[in-house]
């Protein structure tokens, strides 16, 4: 949709469906026009930041989650706290999550997406330089809520998020390789 | 209860409850602590429903979300460690899953017995979910 249609949607009322069968109603405000791209009933976050600006009495739950909506396949049901569990166990180093802080649907969608970054980013640091340089590396632990971020120190990985804020609470791949190619 | 609820309930303990249990425990990996208040799932004026409602609503629901759950290790340790008693009751104020719970070890199943009955995998499902968020 262009900017322009955007603009004429300025002050009505939407219901977005979100994974999980949840809705999220707000008003569309006046803001940067091309934050947003609406299409049938799903809103592409361009500028993710800009989504507090043109959706208003939304939950912060709901909020992330549309945050999130950009990153991964909005109809993909939203992850368990097992099912994280599992992929959490699988990867090498397992990682030790302290499971009480994501105890709602966006905070799991949120370490859903935290999980597969940092898989990605074992993978690629191991095809880069090898097996050996995580050797060293004996346990990940993600910590929250804690400052968005990663730092590897004395064997352990420890990575901060924020369970409610989306893609804004948690460090991406990139930031997460960066982490772990520090004292390689 | 009257007279026709009453032996409705002991043909359904009788014969059918045995089979069922067998196959919660296998589904669990264990005995977990099972408290049925027939009482209350013993509806009055519905007694030639009770073997295919009280199979379908709770017991065959239960079943297959312990299945789907224990369907690896993890999972069925999660069961074993974090389910200690399943309790089924109707009060009479849910005909779906909402009255399902899980807290503190027990989990709940309360359910009209007579309502929504073939909405097996609906309601499999939604505890599933409840167990695999709260494990």
């Amino acid at each position: 949709m262009s900017a322009t249609g955007l603009d004429a949607l300025v002050g009505s009322e939407i219901t977005l469906h979100l994974r999980g069968g949840q809705q999220l109603r707000g008003l569309l405000r006046k803001a940067g026009a091309e934050a947003l791209v609406l299409e049938g009933h799903t809103l592409s976050v361009v500028r993710r930041e800009a989504v507090d600006a043109w959706v208003t009495e939304a939950t912060a739950e709901a909020r992330a989650l549309l945050l999130d909506l950009h990153n991964d396949d909005p109809d993909a049901p939203v992850p368990t706290r097992l099912q994280l569990k599992r992929r959490a166990s699988a990867l090498s180093p397992s990682v030790d999550v302290t499971w009480e802080a994501w105890d709602n649907d966006a905070a799991r969608v949120s370490l859903g997406l935290l999980l597969n970054s940092l898989s990605e980013a074992l993978a690629y640091v191991r095809n880069t330089y090898g097996s050996e340089a995580l050797a060293p590396l004996r346990a990940v632990r993600v910590d929250a809520p804690a400052p968005p971020g990663a730092s590897r120190s004395d064997g352990t990985f420890v990575i901060g998020a924020e369970p409610t804020r989306g893609p804004l609470g948690r460090p991406n791949k990139d930031a997460l390789v960066h982490a772990l190619e520090r004292d390689l | 209860m009257g007279l026709k609820e009453r032996r409705a309930t002991k043909e359904f303990q009788e014969n059918h409850f045995p089979a069922l249990v067998e196959r919660i425990h296998a589904a669990y990996g264990g005995e977990p602590v099972l408290e049925v208040d027939w009482s209350s799932i013993a509806v009055d004026g519905m007694a030639h429903m009770y073997e295919t409602a009280f199979t379908k609503v709770y017991f065959e629901t239960l079943i297959q979300a312990f299945e789907a759950v224990g369907i690896d290790e993890m999972g069925k340790e999660a069961l074993q460690e974090g389910v200690e008693k399943v309790v089924i009751t109707n009060t009479d104020a849910y005909a779906n899953h909402r009255g399902f719970s899980f807290n503190e070890g027990v989990l709940t199943l309360d359910h009209k017995p007579t309502y929504n009955i073939d909405n097996v995998q609906e309601r499999v499902k939604a505890l599933t979910t409840l167990l695999e968020n709260n494990l």
